[in-house]
């Protein structure tokens, strides 16, 4: 009996050792109670009560700014009327807060940026922070390492090449700027379909590809610059001279030279491609633009790629505003129509 | 999340209103342009420290924005402004932003929250995504969670706000599958490890004592199968990882490579050698029931479920080298998909379904490139002195792989997205080879 007994725990003791022997570090449950709730309204926003979708389908409130932008003051409420209501430093009652639904700030009239011209970007941290890796193997890493996109410095780089009318350079200048010569003695290239159906294909990179792209790229901005000469001014002189030398191309162009700087193509989704989208927007007097209306307000109510297209170009448009346009055409401006097209722009 | 059904009525009012607007005005479209161009740059976004009213929910709160920013960074589409730029504190912002002041800083969206502790150990995180320019709120969430798993909470957010603003599922909320490797070189210990997709959390399943190679996580993510060498037959276990128990889900006599379960978890595609001749099987552990599905001899192997499980693609050198090949869930009809110069192996079906990944050899390098299915618009992504085992990420838009360098025979862990612009190390403790990515987690 006794025997038997210990006998048992002998084996329980050797069974109980394989089992912990096999099962080093047991892991935690892998899906602990994370519980997902409502979702949250807005916070208090008292006077708003206008169409709580509206927050979601029109992605552009209305703003209404001052005319004359109000410089940024840090301090509480510069803002429009819609925002001193708000307990501005707010008495710890969140539960109100989260339970009130309200639509975005309609009139929060958020002071057309003083400072974004067509310069995108310029206040933002130098450091781009997509961190790369810092290079890959040592040896071959100068040839291999992927070339990053350092917004950043494209940005300046883009902005320092004269604009060049035709869109082709520009999506050139999309490639990445990195080091071509060191990649000019590389293998040689591999077959490659170049000729893709698929726009955002071709805004792909693929690592042989890449090598052309950056000698083409470096041609034509060589040529850019000593062919195109001063064209940036040639596009702007107007705004000051003669309205009348302004034909509707030139002014056709000058919004599209401005806009089309602060539009992030939003690339990240695969369905995007092929989107295009039109939005109309009223422009005050001083460029400031006020009010934007997608044309197809059934598509973006239902169509979430279509939607995350329709905010990329109006909040381009909102951040080139104030938009430097002649004023004394001002008629011809005050009420334009822009046609994002993601198509073209993804496939150049 | 997304409200957006309109009322008849509101259609009705809306279109009155543009109606209205068309009649009071010049006509629209008296200027129209074209936009055809832009540009290819990550999204700034600000991630402010979350609020919170005790001194631990604060610090909290500014540990979970950290992750949420680095989560957001790394996946290249978004740059996050740094902090000391912010001009709102976390508390002045459990209201309205003040718009203005974030696109005075290049802020596109903003990130807000709030910290509240829950009981003993629970915590509730609510947060905000606002659209800078619009001055609009994109998502409102609250979540509820033990205040330990408090990065879960930060995954969930990031693949919120991924996913709201790029239009593609996020993958934040998952974890990597490697094998761990240490020792120097002929005396290599294996461990099976696991880790968060961001490299914390990092935990060994195995000891060491015995080899095991090819962790894939099963399509539920709940279970990780391996192959093993207890003694001298390799055996292919599944670990629970709920529980930490392993199963064996089959011995075969010859060699076996590389489990990868069909998606709906039932079956297994092996690779098992008779003779020297490798073909490729589906193994059905519930049933017992292995089927052969090549039979062929030249060597096959390193097969992969299509995400509907009705195709394969595999390896196979029965052309003279070793290529691509796609034949349906029963063995039939199978054909060649790659042709370019070079050899081909270890493919790998993306989750979506549009591209097939793998490795390709050619002059010397290691790629890592997708093709499409249909063999179509080869790209190669990464060159190295050794790159090898691909693998996606649940969304798609990432391959996890190793990269070996010849100067210290290191082994990493490396992303690339399929734009092939962002290649990342995935920091690891020690070598790491053989990666898998989880689903993301229930």
């Amino acid at each position: 009996m006794r025997r038997a007994w210990a006998l048992s725990l002998l084996l329980h003791g050797a069974l109980l050792a394989l089992v912990l022997g096999r099962t080093p570090a047991p892991l935690p449950p892998p899906d602990p109670p994370l519980v997902v709730e409502v979702d949250l309204a807005a916070p208090p926003e008292p006077e708003e009560t206008a169409a709580p979708e509206r927050a979601e389908t029109a992605p552009l409130p209305e703003r209404v700014p001052a005319a004359p932008p109000p410089e940024p003051k840090p301090a509480p409420l510069p803002d429009a009327p819609a925002e001193t209501d708000r307990p501005d430093p707010p008495e710890p009652q969140p539960e109100e807060a989260t339970a009130e639904p309200q639509a975005e700030p309609e009139e929060s009239a958020p002071a057309p940026a003083p400072a974004p011209p067509p310069e995108p970007s310029p206040a933002t941290p130098p450091e781009p922070a997509v961190r790369e890796l810092a290079d890959a193997a040592p040896a071959e890493s100068p040839r291999i390492r992927p070339p990053r996109p350092r917004p950043a410095r494209l940005a300046q780089a883009r902005a320092r090449t004269p604009p060049v009318p035709r869109p082709r350079p520009a999506r050139l200048a999309q490639s990445p700027p990195s080091q071509p010569d060191a990649k000019g003695d590389g293998p040689p290239l591999e077959r490659a379909d170049v000729t893709s159906p698929d726009p955002l294909d071709a805004l792909l990179r693929s690592v042989e590809q890449v090598d052309r792209r950056l000698r083409d790229q470096e041609r034509q901005q060589g040529r850019g610059e000593r062919a195109e000469g001063r064209p940036e001014e040639g596009a702007d002189a107007p705004a000051e001279a003669d309205a009348g030398a302004v034909s509707l191309a030139e002014l056709q162009r000058m919004v599209e030279e401005q806009v089309y700087r602060c539009w992030i193509l939003p690339v990240g989704a695969r369905g995007v491609r092929g989107l295009n989208v039109l939005v109309r927007f009223s422009v005050a007097p001083d460029g400031t633009v006020r009010r934007a209306e997608v044309v197809d307000r059934e598509r973006l109510a239902r169509d979430p790629l279509f939607r995350i297209v329709a905010e990329s170009a109006i909040r381009a448009v909102r951040r080139c505003s104030p938009l430097q346009l002649p004023k004394e055409r001002y008629a011809q401006w005050r009420a334009i129509e822009m046609n994002f097209d993601l198509e073209k722009a993804l496939s150049g | 999340m997304i409200r957006e059904r309109w009322s008849r009525r509101e259609l009705l009012a809306a279109g009155a209103a543009v109606a209205a607007v068309g009649l009071s005005r010049p006509a629209w479209g008296q200027l129209r342009v074209d936009i055809t161009r832009g540009r290819v740059e990550p999204m700034p976004i600000a991630v402010s420290p979350f609020a919170g009213d005790r001194p631990s929910e604060v610090e909290l709160g500014r540990r979970i924005a950290e992750v949420v920013a680095a989560d957001l960074d790394g996946s290249g589409w978004f740059r996050t402004i740094d902090p000391r730029a912010y001009i709102q504190s976390p508390d002045e912002l459990r209201t309205v932003p003040r718009f203005a002041e974030w696109q005075q800083i290049g802020a596109q969206a903003l990130i807000s929250g709030v910290v509240r502790g829950e009981g003993a150990d629970g915590m509730a995180v609510e947060f905000r995504l606002w659209d800078v320019f619009a001055g609009s709120q994109m998502i409102g969430l609250r979540l509820v969670l033990a205040r330990d798993i408090w990065r879960r909470a930060a995954h969930r957010i990031a693949d919120a706000v991924y996913e709201r603003l790029t239009g593609e599922s996020g993958y934040f909320d998952t974890r990597i599958a490697y094998i761990a490797e240490t020792g120097p070189p002929g005396q290599r210990i294996k461990r099976l490890a696991i880790m968060d997709q961001d490299g914390y959390d990092n935990r060994y399943l195995t000891d060491g004592s015995e080899l095991v190679l090819t962790p894939r996580f099963t399509p539920d993510g709940r279970g990780l199968a391996y192959l093993a060498y207890r003694g001298l037959v390799p055996g292919i276990y599944l670990r629970d990882l709920e529980t930490g128990r392993d199963r064996p889900l089959g011995r075969f006599a010859g060699m076996n490579f590389a489990p990868r379960f069909a998606p709906d978890g039932n079956s297994l595609l092996l690779t098992i050698a008779v003779g020297g001749n490798s073909d490729i099987y589906e193994y059905e552990p519930a049933r017992d029931r292995l089927v052969r599905l090549t039979d062929h001899p030249a060597i096959d192997t390193s097969p992969s479920y299509a995400p509907d499980g009705q195709r394969i693609v595999f390896n196979s050198n029965r052309g003279g080298s070793p290529q691509l090949y796609v034949m349906d869930r029963d063995g039939g009809n199978v054909r060649r998909i790659s042709f370019g110069d070079g050899l081909y192996g270890s493919p790998v079906w993306s989750p979506r379904g549009d591209v097939i990944a793998f490795t390709k050899i050619r002059g010397g390098f290691f790629h890592i490139g997708v093709m499409r299915p249909d063999g179509g618009e080869e790209r190669l992504l990464t060159r190295s002195f050794l790159d090898e085992a691909p693998s996606f990420a649940p969304n798609g838009r990432l391959i996890l792989f190793h990269r070996q360098d010849p100067l210290n025979d290191r082994i990493r862990l490396m992303t690339i997205d399929l734009t092939g612009y962002r290649l990342r190390e995935l920091p690891t403790a020690t070598d790491a080879s053989d990666p898998d990515w989880s689903p993301l987690i229930p």
